[in-house]
């Protein structure tokens, strides 16, 4: 959580809105253990990540919707399926993600 | 302030505490009170102190008995409390402190090495002629004390420390090994061939160390790296060390069957 708190400060210091996205779960080789933190302020700003890249966008997307006064959401994401296009980990782990609102 | 802020305020410190988060529920209204939402959260620190609540007694100390294992393990993970809920439970342990006892020839290697790890090095040494600040730029701190001394010093050895003892002395090996011996630390290596080996385990136990305890005490130190130099030395202390920390034998990965990362269920 420290690889990201510093921009989290500034972001909740001007008064934007943030997004907290974690790792809960893993399976198999995952990119990033559980507890590993995203962080999206609601102008669009993004610190950190759940997986080297290959969720992250889909997560944004979630978390944009959190924002706006969403429930917080456990999602999963398992192996990629190339043909389908689906967001996935091409790596073949399985993660879960919660995502929610940041009270300072 | 809130709970997640908190947390973080614990991440800043360096300090140890556990956030659990109510992350979803199998059965809603069921087995847990109807006031569990997820998002709900309880924050436990390392001297057992808690703020929030996750909504029902029971599940809150369900969530305290997790949060106080998995913060001193240092893992974050899913477990699953009563009545079907999910929790998440955050961890934030400050960087692992590494006791290096001894300021012999190869000490300066290893606390360099520990630092470039990550890890926290403290060496002591009674001998202030060794444990001089010149020849340790990275440590946290050097203690020039007897062990009791130092260790009290350092706060006591805690779950989270490791040691390591150099120092070839009986007199200050012994002295430190007992005290070890008798605390929580999470790995205890000494230097020494089989045969001072058997030497020393003669003198613990005329000095009253119970025979189990003496099977915590990894010795010869370190992996079998086959190293020559002081450096060298220092790799394979550290690098079993990272090992022990991790549950890990220290193998090479070529030879291995298991999984390179230790990945939660």
């Amino acid at each position: 959580m420290k690889d990201i708190l510093e921009e989290v400060d500034a972001w909740t210091a001007r008064g934007d809105r943030v997004a907290l996205a974690t790792v809960v779960g893993t399976k198999r080789s995952a990119p990033r253990p559980p507890g590993a933190k995203m962080a999206i302020s609601e102008t669009g700003d993004v610190a950190g990540g759940v997986s080297g890249g290959c969720v992250e966008g889909a997560v944004a997307e979630v978390a944009e919707e959190v924002l706006r006064g969403g429930e917080p959401r456990l999602l999963h994401f398992g192996i990629a399926d190339a043909e389908a296009w689906e967001v996935g980990l091409p790596c073949g782990g399985e993660i879960d993600v919660y995502v929610e609102r940041y009270e300072p | 302030m809130s709970l997640q802020g908190a947390f973080a305020e614990l991440v800043r410190a360096d300090g140890r505490g556990s956030l659990v988060t109510v992350v979803g529920l199998e059965s809603p209204g069921e087995g847990a009170g109807t006031a569990v939402a997820p998002g709900a959260k309880l924050l436990i620190r390392a001297d057992g102190r808690a703020e929030g609540t996750l909504g029902d007694a029971r599940l809150d100390r369900a969530a305290t008995e997790h949060a106080e294992e998995l913060m001193w393990t240092e893992r974050s993970e899913l477990r699953d409390g009563p009545g079907g809920v999910r929790l998440f439970v955050d961890v934030v342990a400050p960087p692992p402190r590494f006791v290096i006892f001894g300021a012999v020839d190869f000490a300066p290697d290893l606390c360099g090495m520990a630092r470039a790890t990550g890890w926290r090095p403290y060496v002591v040494d009674p001998r202030t002629r060794f444990a001089s600040p010149e020849r340790f730029p990275d440590a946290e701190e050097i203690v020039a004390a007897w062990p009791a001394e130092a260790f009290a010093q350092l706060g006591g050895i805690d779950r989270a420390t490791y040691i390591a003892v150099l120092t070839h002395d009986p007199k200050l090996d012994d002295a430190a090994l007992t005290l070890a011996l008798a605390s929580d630390a999470a790995y205890i290596g000494a230097m020494g061939s089989r045969r001072a080996q058997e030497a020393r385990r003669e003198r613990l136990l005329a000095a009253g160390v119970p025979e189990h305890q003496l099977a915590r005490i990894a010795a010869p130190i370190g992996l079998d790296l086959g190293g020559l130099t002081g450096a060298e030395t220092a790799l394979s202390i550290m690098a079993e060390v990272v090992a022990v920390r991790s549950g890990h034998e220290g193998g090479r990965l070529s030879h291995a069957r298991g999984r390179i990362h230790e990945v939660g269920a």
